[in-house]
């Protein structure tokens, strides 16, 4: 008499768990292929870097990252990294930002268009773009021509860090506008309204309320930006073949070049450039946690 | 002559007319309730007065004075907006000082005239908050509040409470109507809502396609409609027009009428009265329940009507299908303009 | 609602003002147009020397491009690397992000800070691994498209499951399932039948959108493999030296290619 309900209550209450753990392991194998593959090729190789980049000939040690900083001609690819990838940003972000709010304040059909345009030329990067500005600009570049026929652009050369700059920016401004645009159409014409009826000027109104709440966006993008011009390879090598010296071409010609390969030496530098991106990521971060102001 | 007032003003846009000279005047004081529905102008109205919109031809004249051409910083009137337009990086403070600010009013003066505005609307405690951390109907007394630390001469309402759950809407109109007749303050109110225009105003303005169809108290505007569209607007009205008029007032009439639901007896028995002569059969179609109101749908020869009664008591309220007779009320029948 | 039609009315009066902002929008597309359209006025110049204009348009360029078997083996490869890594991306991302949505929320935060890492660690940084670990060992991978396949595998990691996280985030992911059960479908049968069609549309998105990025992919597939399964981004940096009107058409080419995938992309993003 007893017996009966108890067994139908463990009954009852093994056939749940149990269901779980099938259902536990039916996740689990469904996430680990992912994870696998995951592992394989991002984790692993990243792991491989962070260790070797501080291992001298077995033993933990700075050495690398102090021949890294130590020679001159490295000194000098990681100033022209971070000089053409923070110049090339600001100048982007502000081309990007105005034409954003010109967007913004455009019809909705213009709108569309042009946004569809920047989506498919920020695809437009890397070796095609860099022929395509030889085209325009190289020595014999139609533009080029031009502006010698006018007399102007004598001392523009496109293969050198100025032409790199010139390309970077390029890239960046269909970038930012894809991520400054959203940010703009946040804003609302009744803030302006209501400021206006207050008594401020449109100067007052972008600077106390329109610019504090497009800032986050706008560091925000300037971040993307920066990480995205640091990181950037392919143009640089495509320009010039690898004659330009920037902290990828470096790092590059150390574990692929013809001469000699220092792969730990390449694993200090990529230690570098990867501690500048996750400095970027995560005051990127900070900056979305912070400050957001839901509209409604 | 009126403190604001509006003269044969025009607007186009595009390749619509919302204004063919277009008058409307307010006295000082006074609250006026633009009513009507989405799309009627009445917004854009609000708009032109505030120099939001511009227009092409016609006069605006404050206290005097025609500001049709002045910049909206430079007309001095205080708005609050459907949707608050609240600065979303300043605080509750930050906001109201917000006006004071662009004055350039001395520091502890610009405090003392926010706190004491914000007291008055209950919001001391949420002097830091930023508008996101606020309740809609908190974020609705802030926008008042900057409206009307500035000291307006005239105070614009657009919807200001149709984001607004019921209850906080119904409390909120009572402290924007004491606030108002406190501080005498001259108000325009656009609403679509007629119980909000009817409750709130002084005067109601009802407009339709940009053009206003009739004007005056809250009484005389619901008791008397002087279209079909004002008679449909503004209550649940019984529409009649030609043979079906005639038949419920026992006489050829030509133009169409109007009978409030609430102006037609249900009796029991045909008795006659002088107040509506000779009672008419009907049925009862339906009946609806709406708190302290029953509203029946009564089918009478071939016409339906709509009556409401008193809900007094459960054992008063009649069954679908049962027969009634029906007391129209002769001095309350509205004849409408065609 | 109300809202955006009051917002759309002010942006359409047409004001003086209205038409500075036009024309900077146009500066802007000029801008963005230039490098292209010099690059196919090139690519159908028959010549164009030390002139501003080019002697006279010809589609040779074009036919001697797409009749170079070279050419054709590339731009093939590259196709189907990208079909084999998407395939692969879907089939292992997708089982995951149904699993962060049902199952272990945990994962899903887990994966917000594992999409970071490709923004961190740009395939230059990845190679210098990637060409120690597996050129030689257990699995020496370096030189063969294996690798490629697995290495753009990681890069559309955050596009696709930003692009599952949101779609699965828009529907009634629990009520669906919990209904899906109650008429008698098994968990499977529910997520095929009722959970993916809802997917569908972010998730193109994200794979058009892959696409045309893994499409233009040069760093991984130069430094891990090179000539020995030339890519379409390889074989235009080799073709460096060859005539210029000829690249300019492979660039052109290219760029229809990411048109043509890019439209699709915004076609489905709108019905999505």
């Amino acid at each position: 008499m007893l017996s009966q309900p108890i067994a139908l209550n463990t009954a009852l209450r093994r056939q749940p768990r149990l269901r779980l753990a099938r259902g536990s392991l039916g996740a689990l194998l469904a996430v680990l292929p992912f994870f696998l593959m995951f592992g394989l090729f991002q984790l692993a190789p990243l792991a491989w870097v962070a260790v070797n980049s501080l291992l001298v000939d077995g033993q933990w040690s700075l050495g690398h990252f102090r021949e890294a900083l130590g020679s001159p001609f490295m000194r000098q690819a990681l100033g022209n990294s971070l000089w053409v990838s923070a110049l090339s940003s600001v100048l982007g972000l502000i081309i990007a930002a105005l034409s954003s709010y010109a967007l913004y304040r455009s019809s909705s059909r213009l709108r569309e268009l042009v946004l569809a345009f920047a989506s498919m030329t920020s695809n437009f990067s890397g070796v095609p773009l860099a022929f395509a500005f030889i085209i325009l600009l190289g020595f014999n570049g139609s533009l080029s021509l031009l502006l010698r026929q006018w007399g102007l652009g004598d001392d523009f050369n496109l293969y050198s860090t100025q032409g790199l700059l010139l390309i970077y920016t390029y890239f960046q401004i269909p970038l930012g506008v894809l991520l400054l645009y959203p940010a703009f159409d946040a804003l609302r014409d009744d803030w302006q309204e209501a400021a206006a009826l207050l008594g401020a000027s449109p100067w007052v109104f972008w600077r106390d309320i329109g610019l504090p709440v497009l800032w986050p966006a706008i560091a925000g993008t300037l971040l993307i930006l920066l990480a995205n011009a640091m990181g950037a390879y392919a143009t640089a090598y495509a320009l010039t073949s690898g004659n330009l010296n920037l902290l990828t071409i470096r790092i590059a010609s150390l574990v692929a070049g013809d001469i000699y390969l220092e792969p730990q030496l390449a694993s200090a530098l990529a230690m570098l450039l990867v501690g500048m991106l996750v400095l970027t990521a995560v005051v990127n971060q900070c900056l979305l946690q912070r400050s957001r102001y839901a509209p409604d | 002559m009126a403190f604001l007032n509006i003269q044969c003003l025009h607007k186009r846009y595009a390749d619509q007319t919302l204004f063919a000279g277009l008058n409307l005047s307010v006295e000082r004081g006074q609250l006026v309730s633009l009513l009507g529905p989405s799309g009627c102008g009445k917004s854009t109205l609000l708009r032109t007065i505030a120099g939001l919109t511009d227009i092409d031809q016609g006069r605006i004249e404050l206290d005097g004075h025609d500001i049709s051409r002045l910049a909206p910083q430079q007309r001095g009137i205080g708005m609050v907006f459907q949707n608050y337009a609240l600065f979303p990086n300043l605080s509750v403070f930050a906001n109201v000082a917000f006006g004071l600010k662009q004055q350039k009013l001395d520091k502890a003066l610009i405090a003392t005239r926010v706190n004491t505005m914000l007291e008055r609307v209950e919001l001391s405690a949420f002097a830091k908050r930023l508008p996101h951390q606020l309740s809609g109907g908190q974020r609705q007394r802030v926008a008042l509040a900057r409206a009307l630390v500035i000291q307006p001469r005239l105070l614009l309402l657009d919807e200001p409470l149709s984001a607004l759950d019921a209850p906080i809407r119904r409390s909120l109109r009572q402290q924007i109507r004491s606030l108002q007749q406190e501080l005498a303050l001259t108000t325009v109110f656009v609403t679509h809502d007629q119980e909000e225009a009817l409750t709130l105003s002084d005067r109601v303005v009802l407009m339709h396609s940009g053009e206003i169809i009739q004007q005056g108290s809250a009484e005389n505007v619901y008791s008397a409609p002087v279209s079909p569209f004002a008679a449909g607007f503004i209550g649940h009205y019984n529409l009649l027009a030609g043979a079906a008029a005639a038949s419920v007032l026992g006489r050829s009439t030509l133009s169409a009428i109007a009978i409030r639901p609430e102006a037609i007896e249900l009796l029991d028995t045909p008795q006659a009265d002088p107040r509506w002569g000779t009672p008419l059969a009907g049925r009862i179609l339906s009946r609806q329940l709406l708190g302290n109101i029953v509203r029946y749908q009564v089918q009478c020869a071939e016409v339906t009507l709509i009556c409401d009664c008193l809900n007094r008591s459960a054992a008063d309220l009649r069954a679908s299908g049962s027969a009634v007779w029906l007391g129209v009320l002769q001095a309350e029948v509205r004849t409408l303009a065609a | 609602m109300r809202q955006t039609n009051q917002r759309r009315h002010h942006s359409h009066q047409p004001s003086p003002q209205h038409r500075h902002y036009t024309l900077i929008v146009w500066a802007l597309v000029g801008l963005l147009a230039l490098p292209l359209l010099a690059t196919l006025l090139y690519s159908l110049a028959s010549r164009w020397g030390a002139t501003m204009l080019p002697d006279g348009l010809t589609l040779r360029w074009y036919l001697e491009l797409w009749g170079e078997p070279r050419f054709l083996a590339a731009f093939a490869r590259s196709l189907l690397l990208c079909f084999a890594a998407l395939a692969l991306s879907l089939a292992l991302i997708l089982p995951l992000a149904l699993v962060a949505h049902t199952r272990w929320p945990w994962l899903d935060k887990l994966m917000k800070l594992l999409m970071l890492l490709p923004f961190a660690v740009p395939p230059v940084v990845g190679s210098v691994g990637l060409l120690q670990l597996y050129a030689g060992g257990p699995l020496p991978l370096v030189g063969t498209p294996w690798i490629l396949i697995a290495c753009f595998f990681t890069l559309t990691v955050p596009f696709m499951y930003q692009a599952m996280a949101t779609s699965l985030k828009a529907i009634p992911l629990r009520d669906l399932l919990d209904a899906a059960h109650l008429l008698g479908a098994s968990t499977p049968q529910a997520f095929i039948q009722v959970i993916l069609p809802n997917l569908r549309n972010g998730v193109l998105v994200a794979l058009f959108l892959s696409f045309s990025f893994l499409f233009g992919e040069f760093v991984f597939a130069n430094l891990l493999v090179g000539t020995r399964y030339e890519t379409l981004q390889v074989y235009l940096n080799n073709m460096r030296n060859h005539s210029g009107h000829f690249t300019s058409a492979l660039v052109i080419s290219y760029f229809f290619a990411i048109l043509l995938l890019t439209w699709m992309a915004n076609r489905f993003s709108r019905s999505a």
